[in-house]
Formats: structure tokens, sequence, C-alpha cells
């Protein structure tokens, strides 16, 4: 795939915001990165919890499970979050991403890009729900993932502990969210 | 996705009711498309033991599969047996499968397949 097809691909399939799942009504923003050959799309919202991680290759070929795995372990404490039940795959053509991307692209008999989805569901701790994390503080094209209670955006990574999602030492433990439907 | 010979014969849907990608949304969306096509319409509900044994199956066989895979999978079968994964919704929103189902109709794949 040349670079003007990646970049044709990238265009049909990673919108720059979907709804924050779960959690609040403001939209999940992407955050894109590379690791090797894999586009990593992290949909986040200002409070940094995760909708969505949305990962795909230029090449066309599926994706390994348990590279992918592996690769997200490897950004993630506790690594145990990491399931792969909650890795889900799909194959995107070119008919379904619109008639520009279709002519483009090529025939719908012609190979598919493979995606693979991965979403954590929130977890109850007590009265509230601990949710996937996500610090973007580990250089341009890294994340760190991790569980929490969402409070207002304060939270600590467990990678740099210091820090919360704005940056600052947390001074206090605002509520957390309380339980309600999902 | 293989290439398909022949002429469509049946359009099915893997979706369960619970699911706004698959109720009404698809459902709606592949009647309409076996409609155009002048052909069947199935859906095959996850909830039920047995119509999921047959969604399994075509999604092990022709789909997207992982243990817990995606719904809505729709598929189109041909007459000379080929199988032909159509399209699965997209995790992102229901507005995205929405979409993807408005692409199809609008594709020049859909057209070619309404002409032959």
């Amino acid at each position: 795939v040349d670079t003007s097809d990646l970049a044709a691909w990238r265009d049909a399939l990673v919108p720059a915001q979907v709804p924050c799942y779960r959690h609040c009504s403001t939209s999940a923003r992407v955050r894109s990165f590379r690791v090797g050959r894999k586009n990593f799309e992290v949909y986040a919202c200002p409070d940094g919890v995760v909708s969505l991680t949305m990962v795909w290759t230029d090449g066309r070929s599926r994706i390994p499970i348990g590279d992918l795995t592996r690769s997200l372990e490897q950004r993630t404490r506790p690594p145990e979050l990491v399931v792969r039940r909650d890795l889900r795959t799909a194959a995107r053509h070119g008919p379904e991403l619109g008639r520009a991307v279709e002519r483009r692209l090529g025939a719908r008999s012609g190979p598919a890009v493979p995606i693979v989805y991965w979403r954590v569901y929130p977890a109850r701790r007590g009265r509230y729900w601990a949710r996937l994390l996500a610090c973007f503080k580990h250089g341009p094209d890294e994340v760190r993932f991790f569980r929490d209670i969402p409070r207002a955006g304060r939270w600590r990574c467990p990678y740099c502990a210091e820090t919360t999602a704005q940056g600052r030492r947390p001074t206090r433990r605002p509520a957390g969210e309380r339980l309600g439907p999902t | 996705m293989a290439r398909s010979h022949g002429r469509p014969v049946r359009l099915t849907v893997v979706l369960a009711d619970w699911c706004p990608h698959c109720v009404p949304l698809s459902e709606k969306n592949g009647k309409r498309f076996a409609r155009l096509l002048r052909i069947p319409y199935r859906r095959l509900d996850i909830d039920d033991p047995e119509e999921e044994r047959q969604a399994d199956q075509l999604v092990r066989d022709h789909g997207d599969w992982v243990e817990d895979y995606l719904i809505p999978q729709v598929f189109l079968e041909w007459s000379d047996g080929t199988v032909e994964h159509v399209l699965t919704g997209f995790s992102e929103a229901v507005t995205r499968t929405r979409d993807a189902w408005q692409h199809l109709f609008g594709s020049e794949w859909f057209h070619r397949l309404r002409g032959a």
C-alpha cells in the first residue's frame, strides 16, 4: 500500500472523534501512534477514559492477535487487563467506506483492511465504576493504559505516579463516579 | 473476500435484539438490501441456541471470527455456493454502522450487483 493509499484508508477508517462510551457526554478524541506496521488509534475523552482502541495495518495482512496482545500488555498495568475476549476483529472493504474510497482502493473482491478493536468494559469497585484510562505523557508515539475510577480528570498514572490527567499532583480526592446504568 | 460467481440467492444478518447496531438499523437495511436484489432475507439471532449455532458456523467460515465476535455481520450467499462477507458493525459508533449501510447502497459494487 503506497503512502497516498494509506492516507485514504486512514481518512475512511479513523473518525476524529466518537461518542464517549458509557462515561460522559463529551466526545472521545483519537490519538494515533504506530508500533511497527500497526496503527493504534486510541479514543479517550478529556477525563482520559478510553472508549475504544482500534488497531489496523497498512499491509492488509491479518493482525496476529498474539503479537497485538503482547503489544498491549507491554503498555498496560496490570497486563492482565488485556483479555483476548475483548479483542474483536473486522475486515473493511472499499464499498462500505464510500464511493471515493471504493474507486480509489479497488474492487470488493480485493483484500480488505483488517481491524482489531479493543474495548475494556467498566468494572464495579464498590459504589463506583473503574474504567480503562490512558496516559499520553510517555512520548509522542506512546500510551500507557491502566484501570481506575475517573475523578473529574484526576487519577494517578501508575507509570508516572506523580501526575494526573492535567499533569498536576493530586491534592484531594473528589467524589468518584457513582454507580449508574451503563 | 472471495470473488463470486452466479447470482445472489439470500442475505443473512447475524444479530441480537439488544444490539443497537443490529435492531432496527441492520435488520431494516438488510431487508432493504434483499428486497432490492429480490432475494430472501434471513436473520440469525445469537440469543437463540439453534440460530446461534448456524451464526457461529457462518462467521467462523466466512466472517470476522473471534470467540466473542462483533455483530451485526452480514453475508450474501450465491448460487454457486459462495458466501460473501458483506459487512461487520463498526464498534466506534452506531452512526458509523449506519453510514456503512448507506455507502453500500450507493456503491458501484451494489449497483453492479443489482444489474447482474
